[in-house]
């Protein structure tokens, strides 16, 4: 496809993703039109449930160069997040260009451009543009609820966590969650805040995330810095420095991960003496664990109310669902009145057209795509945010910024021979190690910085950007933030 | 020879090896002037080696720990 013909972009979606592309590209003089199916912008941050939020440090989640604002408070509560995101597209003039309340319904592309219908008030309108960009995320809006038999017996609730908008709706109830990632974890301590009882239910254990390691250092200083990134199962591409510490210093690799699962399960107590007398560590090692779907940074206190038997936990599964409970695997009968399932999100891309779907060749784990944006087989769309990544602000930044310089003729792709084969190696490099899950195929998590590293140097940029005397020292040791790309967006 | 000897020694052979290479990845990544580049590589060279020669022996311990505790694990786990 010839990107520098593009003019005219339909962006879908309003979320993080969105306005960050809508910024890139209005940046170079291109026509945006954002499509919105809710009435707010925002995505993910328009509308959740009770206490939601960011689970990583404020400094982790702003945009390169428009910093949050001073006072907001760390792992930031999701309405901050909103007008913060608002304030952006004010500030970048978007939000003129957002039609709220229209669902794109169909999406047709093909190398002399595409075809957009959406659905605003019951009419449907069609529209073509140069180039269809999906900012939709991972997930759709679709809760998965999961299925366990005899639903119809059960007298209770079942709701999804994204249903849970106060604590009055769990006040005086028998509640239990199912599920491990950190709407789970969010879930069950309001629940053992504000009903009578708080059950947690999961088949695995992951290795969580500390807020503080060690209850001092912020983790962003264990995960974010290019030291930690070479201790990494190495990446798919992989430098020679990498190769000789996963060679010759694999024992050094294979003790420093042993030494953060020793601090991790003293720090949290995650052994069976805690008040459920379950075990809460994980049976895969933390540095493949840590690439899975439930990924997270609890709150501390969760790990304190399991321990002094505030939360309930029950490392089985439900068999089926009793009148008035669950029966559970390991035998145990749970009487409840509400069963919550923060079992995550269904994905759904109904909206594109039958040939171009079947182009980005749908898996179990997702479709991949060269650089996490394009596929060759699909001309005239790009995603932009369909990176599951620690500094998602920054990555979905930077995937736009790379799109607007693709289209400005700045970044020069391979021949589609060329970019098949880097997807295909994508594609065998992570399904050889990174835990199964229906988003695997975005998976970046603590790998975020080499691909920042991919971007940059697709766009000439220099990917080393700690400055000053200390510059050698800090490029080792430093966690890497969006601050220090700020450079490259206000310049553009 | 004492193991932090050892382990210095190794340092200064793993960080020279290392330097080179920090030296061509810095300079090959610049977007200033050459001499400023060269400056900049040769400087980040400096304190790769100088790392590795500070920190090689503590290395080496835990490496031989390591190798021990990963050779033995069918064992104890």
């Amino acid at each position: 496809m010839d990107y520098a013909r593009v003019q005219t972009v339909a962006i879908i979606g309003a979320g993080v993703a969105g306005l960050a592309t809508a910024r890139s590209l209005l940046a170079i003089g291109r026509q945006c039109t954002v499509f919105e199916r809710a009435s707010e912008l925002g995505g993910v941050w328009a509308d959740g449930y009770i206490n939601f939020g960011v689970q990583v440090q404020r400094e982790l989640y702003e945009f390169p160069d428009w910093p949050l604002p001073a006072g907001t408070p760390d792992f930031t509560p999701g309405p901050i997040i909103a007008r913060y995101l608002a304030d952006f597209a004010d500030h970048f003039a978007i939000t003129p260009r957002i039609r709220f309340d229209t669902e794109v319904v169909e999406v047709c592309t093909d190398e002399s451009g595409s075809r957009v219908t959406t659905l605003h008030d019951g009419r449907r309108e069609s529209m073509n543009f140069d180039l269809v960009v999906v900012c939709i995320g991972l997930y759709s809006n679709q809760p998965h609820i999961a299925e366990f038999p005899q639903r119809e017996r059960f007298a209770g609730e079942v709701m999804h966590n994204s249903s849970l908008k106060s604590a009055a709706q769990l006040a005086n109830k028998r509640v239990a969650v199912v599920g491990y990632g950190k709407s789970a974890t969010d879930a069950v301590l309001e629940a053992a805040s504000a009903a009578s009882a708080a059950h947690l239910i999961f088949r695995n254990a992951h290795w969580p995330i500390p807020q503080k390691l060690a209850g001092v250092l912020p983790f962003k200083w264990g995960l974010l810095q290019r030291l930690n990134l070479t201790l990494l199962p190495p990446y798919q591409y992989t430098t020679p420095v990498e190769k000789a510490v996963h060679g010759i210093g694999k024992p050094l690799v294979w003790i420093y991960w042993r030494l953060v699962e020793a601090l991790l399960y003293f720090q949290c107590q995650l052994g069976s003496r805690s008040g459920s007398r379950v075990s809460l560590v994980s049976s895969t090692p933390i540095e493949i664990d840590a690439f899975g779907e439930s990924t997270m940074v609890p709150r501390p206190e969760f790990f304190r109310r399991v321990r002094n038997g505030d939360i309930q936990a029950h490392r089985t599964s439900i068999e089926y669902y009793t009148e008035n409970g669950v029966q559970l695997a390991d035998g145990s009968l749970l009487e409840l009145d509400l069963v919550i399932m923060a079992t995550g999100w269904k994905t759904d891309f109904s909206f594109l057209a039958a040939d171009s779907w079947k182009a980005l060749e749908p898996a179990d784990d997702g479709f991949y795509l060269y650089r996490h944006v394009l596929h060759p087989a699909t001309p005239g769309l790009a995603f932009v945010g369909r990176a599951a990544s620690i500094s998602s602000v920054l990555t979905y930044c930077l995937q736009a910024h790379w799109l607007a310089r693709l289209i400005e003729g700045e970044v020069v792709l391979p021949d589609d021979a060329a970019m098949r084969a880097d997807i295909a190696q994508m594609k065998e490099w992570k399904r050889a190690w990174i835990p199964f899950s229906s988003s695997r195929s975005a998976r970046l998590i603590a790998h975020t910085q080499h691909y920042h590293d991919e971007l940059l140097r697709d766009m000439g940029i220099n990917p080393l950007r700690k400055r000053g005397w200390l510059g050698p020292l800090r490029e080792v040791f430093e966690p890497y933030l969006p601050s220090d790309y700020a450079d490259i967006f206000s310049t553009s | 020879m004492t193991l932090a000897g050892v382990g210095t020694l190794l340092g200064a052979l793993f960080g020279l090896a290392h330097a080179v290479y920090v030296f061509g990845v810095v300079a090959s990544n610049g977007n200033t002037t050459a001499a400023t580049q060269q400056f900049t590589a040769i400087y980040a060279a400096a304190w790769t080696l100088l790392l590795w020669l500070l920190f090689a022996a503590c290395l080496l311990l835990f490496w031989l720990l390591g190798s021990v505790l990963y050779l033995s694990r069918s064992w104890w786990r």
